[in-house]
């Protein structure tokens, strides 16, 4: 033991430098409403300071008439909110809890039907991640980085060299030649796949590391080329929703512009401060093939191909957050318990769990769930739609 | 007569061999290509986030009285899980409804490490009663606030950073090494399996369901870990076995 703390003591400096580290990562993040809360700086324990006491919790208020049961907990059982799944399809809104009880036994409650006792969560704790299986990857970083270390595992998984020249196979067809295949995009039911490739170059050793002239490419025959010039380097390729369209965006080395195309044909010039910033994941494709962007420098705006659709109170610090409507103007954007429209106002949801916007009736609709423990201690979860 | 019937059974006691051998190399490199292709691309980039941490577990691990690689396998399998991109509105509501109303309301994993809010709550706790003073103010998780909502809110800004999951992850190693000392772990990988799973479960599960879990995780080992299971234990200690001689 006194060797440990010798040890230790030793090493505290550099433990501290660890948390310092941690404590300037949080200094560069927004704070809470509260600006006394910082952490002790000290070694020192005072009174004061507070250690894992949660008893002292708000209550959420009873739902309201917009709020419907869909189901009751019994006394020994709880959710795993990891293992939901709430999805939007065709404009419905359906959902898969998973509840586990004390005896390790679980259940799914999907769309009012109970099933089990399961031995394991049946959702996604089968899976690797809480997303997609290996060899899927509509959901990964839509960036692309050069180089040998850094080279896109999709592509290489489906990349094969055949009689000397790079293909790339899917479902047993061979799609090329390319020079370079620097990223690739397969659907979940890896029945489709975008990719952005490089065939020729001003020479052919750029060509060879990908850059040249940029096209992106599918399984259903797309070959559309991204930029003017024959000097494009590769930056981002990502699709829609739906998985209908992709997105490129290239950076011409002659004019050191950033050109960003979309498989229906759009392009835009890009922004360069973005590249600069390592801001490049603000921009999508719809699933009509329109480019969509939150400009780096005014990001309360969306953009529609370059002009301004919507624009609101906050700024739009992730797209995933952000409920693009068919019409852009009608959108809105979801923060810390709040729902931000584009007509510049906002509206408070306390107690929302995984929200979604759908239309219906062609109107504008929040839905949510929500939880509440009833007068018995009973956890009631709701389902609650509200018109926006 | 009696060469040629001892023939026979020399070839029938070879023919058994060979058969037993290509059987046994058969399903070898069937399942380890069926691991490599269900966790290949997530395995690797999880190895490379523990990777470039490794400076930082460094430090930790004289604290946690752990080798860096006990440490790294014990949160690989969740590393795997993890998706650094996903910010989106399902855990932005759960961050919410856990700062609005505590863990009753949301309690979901976040963070490389996949660490949910009551773990962290339960660590915290843990900490104060059972480590010595000198380990508990090295990890200083003590909040100045009293104000339960805003101890809340700091809880999940600093479950969204990786050095304060290192902290936390020290912190449960500290706690794990002080309840189970009176325990024989045969060797530390029996040792590391017990963890990962008191990780992957939590502090209130049994022995008996344990030692279930790890039962369950050793059987899928010895089948070279087939199909798409996710064995919480299993990976870890697959992990652990990969980076043994580093």
């Amino acid at each position: 033991m006194v060797v440990l703390f010798t040890a230790i003591n030793t090493n505290a400096q550099l433990f501290n430098k660890l948390k310092d580290k941690a404590a300037k990562a949080l200094e560069k993040k927004p704070q809470p409403k509260s600006s006394s809360d910082a952490e002790t700086r000290s070694t020192q324990n005072s009174e004061t300071e507070k250690m894992g006491d949660e008893k002292a919790v708000n209550k959420p208020t009873p739902p309201g008439s917009d709020c419907a049961v869909i189901f009751t907990l019994a006394e020994n059982e709880k959710l795993l909110y990891d293992e939901t799944e709430v999805k939007v399809v065709n404009n419905k809104i359906s959902y898969a809890f998973i509840v586990a009880n004390d005896k390790y036994q679980y259940f799914l409650i999907e769309d009012g039907k109970r099933s089990g006792p399961f031995k394991v969560a049946p959702i996604k704790s089968m899976k690797p991640s809480e997303d997609d299986e290996d060899g899927s990857s509509s959901d990964s970083d839509d960036n692309i980085s050069m180089g040998n270390d850094n080279k896109d595992p999709i592509a290489m998984q489906y990349s094969k060299t055949i009689a000397g020249k790079l293909h790339i196979v899917f479902n047993g067809k061979n799609f090329g030649p390319y020079d370079y295949v620097s990223k690739m995009i397969v659907s979940t039911d890896k029945k489709q796949f975008f990719a952005l490739v490089t065939i020729g170059s001003e020479n052919q050793m750029m060509a060879k590391m990908g850059m040249g002239n940029c096209f992106m490419v599918n399984e259903a025959g797309l070959k559309q080329k991204v930029g003017s010039g024959s000097m494009s380097m590769p930056m981002k390729l990502s699709v829609s929703k739906s998985f209908k369209h992709c997105m490129a965006s290239v950076m011409d080395q002659t004019s050191q512009k950033i050109f960003t195309g979309t498989s229906t044909g759009k392009v835009e010039e890009g922004n360069m401060a973005d590249i600069y910033a390592g801001n490049t994941n603000n921009s999508m494709v719809s699933d009509n093939g329109d480019i969509i962007t939150i400009p780096s420098q005014s990001p309360t705006q969306i953009l529609l191909n370059g002009k301004e659709a919507a624009s609101f109170k906050v700024p739009i610090k992730s797209m995933d957050r952000l409920f693009l409507m068919p019409d852009v103007s009608k959108s809105v954007y979801y923060e810390k318990g709040k729902i931000y429209k584009a007509d510049g106002t906002e509206q408070a949801v306390k107690g929302a769990l995984f929200p979604k916007v759908i239309t219906i009736n062609n109107e504008t609709t929040l839905c949510y769930y929500r939880m509440y423990k009833n007068d018995n201690g009973a956890k009631e979860v709701y389902v609650c739609k509200t018109v926006l | 007569m009696y060469a040629k019937q001892s023939y026979k059974i020399y070839l029938l006691f070879v023919a058994g061999i060979l058969i037993v051998v290509l059987f046994i190399n058969a399903k070898r490199i069937y399942s380890n290509a069926d691991f490599g292709e269900t966790f290949g691309t997530k395995a690797i980039a999880a190895s490379n986030k523990l990777q470039s941490m490794q400076q930082g577990f460094q430090l930790c691990s004289t604290v946690s009285e752990s080798s860096v690689n006990f440490m790294q396998s014990i949160v690989f399998p969740e590393v795997m899980r993890y998706n650094a991109l996903k910010d989106g509105i399902e855990s932005e509501s759960l961050k919410t409804l856990y700062v609005q109303f505590g863990g009753e309301y949301a309690n979901f994993s976040i963070g490389v490490f996949q660490m949910k809010p009551s773990f962290a709550e339960i660590v915290e706790l843990k900490c104060k009663q059972l480590l010595p003073t000198k380990i508990f103010e090295e990890l200083q998780l003590p909040y100045k606030d009293i104000n339960a909502e805003n101890s809340r809110a700091k809880r999940i800004e600093r479950l969204m950073d990786d050095e304060w999951q290192l902290i936390y992850l020290t912190g449960f190693i500290a706690i794990c090494n002080k309840m189970y000392c009176d325990k024989n772990f045969k060797n530390e990988t029996e040792k590391l399996q017990w963890y990962a799973t008191v990780y992957n479960a939590g502090f209130d599960k049994t022995d008996e369901f344990i030692n279930k879990k790890i039962a369950e995780a050793n059987f899928y080992l010895g089948q070279q870990m087939p199909g798409k299971k996710f064995k919480y234990a299993a990976i870890a200690t697959w992990y652990y076995q990969e980076n043994l001689s580093e």
